[in-house]
């Protein structure tokens, strides 16, 4: 059976508030969430699914996302629903035409409020690949920014074998994958690429990148 | 028995055996969007090898950005395995590796080039290079840099469009060469009114020119060609408001009659406000020369800006706006 979430339930009952209409969501195990404008501006999915359908006081189903999850997001949109929205691009605003536009992106601008709302999500727990999940589906960009910003945070500077631990990266079977006998030049027989000693590819070396 | 092939079955057996979400779960445009943040050699590090999914992923990457600050020769086994993946280059120092290896190149920055990274240059084909900078020589002389002219500005390199070219010997010789058709996009230091008509007449299909302007005491006003495919100009200079006349500028400005897009940028750190009050902000040259101006940009950066009032300030950006009259987007931002 639905129930209402207090945590993010600003009113009660009404559907209208000062901030204008209010929209119920409900999580795939069945826990609703009644959010504003501010919220729902934030989330392209969430947004569609409400100009698409005349839903009343019906809850928009979000199958994809659990109520553990949902929370924290309704929570995050709330906090962020007056920031200054950046300037539209004007494409003829370019100074340099010539900029590289295949740059790498910067990963540490998070703000700090950002960054303690994060934390709550761990790699162990799965719950931080959860939230990125969910803020892609419900395409909310600030949020999956801020997610893979984070995983890129963990892993800059890390060999691949510290990468494999700290997020139990599966090796491919032996025989198959990059352990397979006509794997690409190049790629077989450069790392340990199985946890089975009698693995039938290429002889595990070192990874030079590794060392 | 035929037996399927099936590419993950470990890691499937470990998801169905462990619900809990991981980093391999997420579907690759998240993976993708995550690598954006990386440049090559840490994404390389730290994600090649893992499994098949990983590398299939990394090795369909096409605009991968590399920079070399420093170099040691045994690294080249480290870098080799993506050297043929990057699409831009940057190469500080006296970092000497080979741009063979680097089939897929777009863009080489070389920062402080020296003589064996020019070399390397003239003689490679560099078929895809589309954008390279050359810097201030790091060395007081290096080779080259004749040869390496010459082949840019002769269409030497096919896909060669855009040119960052900070050297000043480059100067001294660009007078001496042959046309080139390819170049649109050009930055330059230091050139002055004799430079500027040989750069419009050695690319004529020049679109984008942005160069710093080092007016010297009676400089010759050679006759100029006008030049009708230059649609925006980047003009840089250092506080000359009293010598940075109009005549200077209208003979920057007097030969690009198709400009639409104009940006100064004056620094300034010996500012007296009192001569930007009621200051004419080349009005008169953009107004009988740059008819197609859609949009001029003044960027006055000023050591101190906070001491100045901001009564000061607001009469310099309404006179600004008014000297301008609305006839394109106008914009003053001090900085």
């Amino acid at each position: 059976m639905a129930t209402t979430a207090e945590a993010s339930n600003t009113t009660t009952g009404n559907t209208e508030t000062a901030t204008g209409k209010m929209i119920k969501i409900q999580s795939n195990d069945g826990q609703i969430f009644e959010v504003d404008q501010g919220v729902v501006e934030q989330s392209s999915t969430i947004k569609t699914l409400s100009d698409l359908m005349d839903v009343g006081d019906v809850p928009i189903p979000l199958p994809n996302v659990k109520a553990s999850i949902l929370g924290p997001i309704v929570d995050f949109c709330n906090h962020h629903k007056n920031d200054q929205k950046p300037e539209p691009i004007d494409e003829d605003d370019d100074d340099d035409p010539n900029k590289d536009i295949y740059e790498p992106k910067r990963s540490d601008d998070i703000c700090e409020w950002d960054l303690n709302f994060i934390k709550q999500f761990t790699v162990p727990e799965g719950t931080l690949f959860d939230i990125i999940m969910a803020a892609n589906y419900l395409g909310i960009k600030t949020l999956l920014a801020v997610g893979c910003k984070t995983i890129a945070n963990m892993v800059r500077g890390k060999s691949s074998t510290e990468v494999r631990e700290m997020f139990n990266i599966s090796y491919d079977p032996p025989g198959e994958g990059i352990n397979a006998p006509n794997a690409i030049e190049g790629q077989a027989g450069t790392v340990p690429t199985t946890q089975d000693a009698n693995a039938t590819g290429p002889s595990p070396q070192p990874d030079p990148m590794n060392q | 028995m035929h037996e399927v092939s099936v590419v993950y079955p470990l890691i499937m057996i470990q998801i169905m055996n462990n619900p809990l979400s991981r980093l391999e779960c997420l579907p690759n445009e998240i993976l993708m969007y995550i690598f954006q943040y990386f440049d090559a050699r840490d994404l390389f590090r730290a994600f090649y090898n893992l499994n098949y999914h990983f590398n299939t992923l990394l090795q369909s990457l096409n605009y991968l950005s590399f920079t070399l600050l420093k170099y040691k020769s045994i690294e080249i086994n480290d870098y080799i395995i993506f050297t043929s993946y990057i699409y831009t280059l940057t190469i500080y120092n006296t970092v000497d590796i080979d741009l063979n290896n680097f089939t897929n190149l777009h863009r080489l920055n070389l920062i402080e080039p020296t003589s064996n990274q020019l070399k390397q240059i003239v003689f490679s084909t560099l078929p895809y290079l589309e954008h390279l900078t050359i810097g201030y020589e790091h060395y007081l002389y290096i080779d080259y840099i004749p040869e390496i002219c010459q082949k840019i500005f002769s269409n030497g390199f096919p896909c060669l469009k855009s040119c960052s070219l900070f050297e000043p010997r480059i100067l001294d010789i660009i007078s001496d060469l042959t046309q080139s058709t390819q170049i649109t996009i050009l930055k330059m230091d230091m050139i002055d009114m004799l430079t500027y008509t040989d750069i419009l007449t050695l690319c004529p299909n020049l679109y984008f020119f942005q160069f710093t302007i080092n007016h010297r005491e009676q400089e010759e006003f050679n006759p100029i060609k006008l030049h009708f495919n230059l649609k925006q100009i980047i003009i840089r200079f250092q506080s000359l408001i009293h010598t940075f006349s109009d005549y200077i500028m209208n003979y920057y400005l007097s030969c690009v009659p198709n400009l639409e897009q104009l940006t100064i940028n004056e620094l300034n750190y010996e500012v007296n406000i009192n001569d930007y009050l009621n200051y004419h902000w080349f009005a008169r040259s953009i107004h009988t020369y740059l008819l197609k101006l859609h949009r001029f940009k003044y960027y006055l950066s000023i050591l101190d800006i906070k001491n100045i009032k901001k009564d000061n300030i607001n009469h310099m950006k309404i006179n600004f706006k008014h000297i301008h009259k609305n006839l394109y987007q106008s914009y003053l931002i001090l900085n």
